[in-house]
């Protein structure tokens, strides 16, 4: 019975890590870096070196995903369809948007792959490829499956 | 079975994309620009086609902190009017070229050719960044819309909101070769020199509503190539964004203490409503009153965008004005691209 127990909070504690969403950083990005307030600016390319003067890279996933709705939502207050002309006008002062790429899985290589890279990702994704910098209160987190997922190339 | 193939790529880094340019990783290169070509018939003159703008943009990051931007333009590439065709009138100009270092997140250091951090048409004049082909008047001629010399820039968190900021000291007479020749782009105002001497200014930019709305106060004390005396402006601008709906105004107040010289000042107000999909409608009142010209000048412009693809606009507008010789009336089309 006590076994049952706790193999049913466990289940439970699993559950509820499904449905976070967690910043990760390459190894060396200071972590004040994709905290709080800094995070927005970090995924507006407004603040592109953290305090050690290394470069910060923000990493999206494409437009449509759930998780990367949820996140503009949650952190920019904006979806990225309506981000179209702040890009626009970044591009032109030569500042690009952050680089997309096509799952959880890929954001979990580029950030490993690349040093400044922030990115985020369900919490039950996380391997110790990358440094977990923050967890986010996201509302309506769509489920999540932490599987690894087949993409279509 | 767990997934057999992911791919870490950036889908949208490496290569060329339209409206994001073509970027070499491997160097942290990234060419890319804007063209804008125009069809216009304007009181008393014939109608008439220009390929306007052909700019070429360079950005290279060395390191985390440099960046080295370019901006080359080909300015009246061709025209084409009763007379036929006429591409002899092409002018290269180097528009933008400085050098940025990030001293830290919230502090960058600029040195080189820049726009004018005056208002916030200036620094976002590319015809497809814009809802209008034509510029206001008060954009134009209350502060030259280049300097030369050294600025340090930033943006500070204020909770959800940001306060952007510019500080700049310009020496263009001793530091731009070519400064003296610059001219009004949009109006032929003969003797009226678009260019500083020296300059010192400061711009205040509070965005809100997670970057909805912008509420900005800009300064500059300066001399201007060719005039007497030493010029103050002071400018306010605003904007907000909501739901397709946008709403934008600038007003400037420029003090000439050449004697005999009344002040400059004037403003516009602009509002843009979706109507249909990529199809916006556009309205803008606009007036200037200026000393230097001793003149006024009002205008009502209405027209549409259409925006098929973020990188993509065309536009038509009609213009009715109360002065012929500044702001004339007529109609104009514009296509405009990012590149």
């Amino acid at each position: 019975m006590l076994l049952a127990l706790l193999l049913l909070a466990a289940a439970i504690d699993g559950a509820a890590g499904d449905g976070a969403l967690v910043v990760v950083t390459h190894p060396g990005v200071a972590a004040s870096a994709a905290q709080g307030r800094n995070l927005a600016d970090v995924f507006r390319r407004k603040l592109l070196v953290d305090a050690r003067g290394n470069r910060l890279v923000p990493v999206n996933l494409p437009g449509r995903d759930p998780l990367r709705r949820a996140f503009s939502s949650a952190v920019l207050g904006r979806q990225p369809e309506d981000m179209e002309s702040y890009w626009n006008e970044r591009y032109f002062h030569g500042i690009s948007p952050p680089p997309v790429v096509a799952s959880v899985e890929a954001v979990l290589r580029f950030v490993a792959a690349t040093p400044g890279a922030v990115g985020y990702v369900p919490a039950c994704a996380v391997d110790g490829r990358v440094v977990v910098a923050a967890e986010l209160e996201v509302g309506n987190l769509p489920a999540v499956s932490c599987a690894r997922r087949s993409v279509e190339p | 079975m767990l997934g057999t193939f992911v791919t870490a790529a950036p889908a949208q880094q490496a290569g060329y994309q339209l409206g994001r340019g073509y970027r070499i990783e491997s160097l942290d290169l990234t060419f890319a620009g804007y063209s804008s070509a125009r069809l216009y018939e304007r009181e008393g003159r014939p109608a008439r086609f220009d390929l306007r703008d052909l700019s070429l943009f360079t950005i290279w990051s060395p390191s985390a902190r440099w960046t080295v931007f370019s901006e080359i333009e080909a300015e009246d590439v061709f025209t084409i009017d009763q007379r036929g065709v006429n591409a002899s009138d092409t002018e290269f100009v180097v528009e933008r070229l400085y050098a940025d270092y990030a001293v830290d997140g919230r502090l960058s250091l600029r040195a080189g050719r820049y726009l004018t951090p005056f208002g916030r048409w200036n620094q976002l004049h590319a015809d497809p960044l814009v809802w209008t082909v034509t510029r206001p008047l008060v954009t134009s001629l209350a502060i030259p819309d280049h300097g030369s010399g050294v600025m340090a820039y930033g943006s500070l968190p204020l909770g959800r909101d940001t306060l952007d900021y510019s500080v700049y000291l310009d020496d263009s007479a001793a530091l731009d070769p070519v400064d003296a020749e610059a001219s009004f782009e949009e109006f032929d105002l003969g003797g009226l020199s678009n260019s500083f001497d020296q300059a010192a200014g400061a711009q205040l930019r509070y965005r809100l509503l997670d970057e909805r709305a912008e509420l900005a106060l800009s300064w500059a004390s300066f001399s201007i190539d060719g005039q007497r005396g030493h010029q103050h402006a002071i400018g306010a601008d605003g904007i907000v964004h909501w739901a397709g709906f946008e709403l934008s105004s600038e007003l400037v107040y420029r003090v000439n203490t050449r004697d005999g010289t009344r002040d400059d000042w004037g403003g516009f107000v602009q509002a843009v409503a979706p109507l249909r999909g990529a199809l916006f409608g556009v309205s803008r009142v606009e007036f200037y009153s200026s000393g230097l010209l001793g003149d006024d000048a009002g205008r009502f412009s209405a027209g549409f965008a259409w925006r098929p693809h973020r990188a993509l606009v065309f536009k038509l507008e009609y213009h009715d004005g109360s002065n012929a010789r500044i702001l004339p009336d007529g109609w104009e089309l514009s296509c405009g691209v990012l590149f």
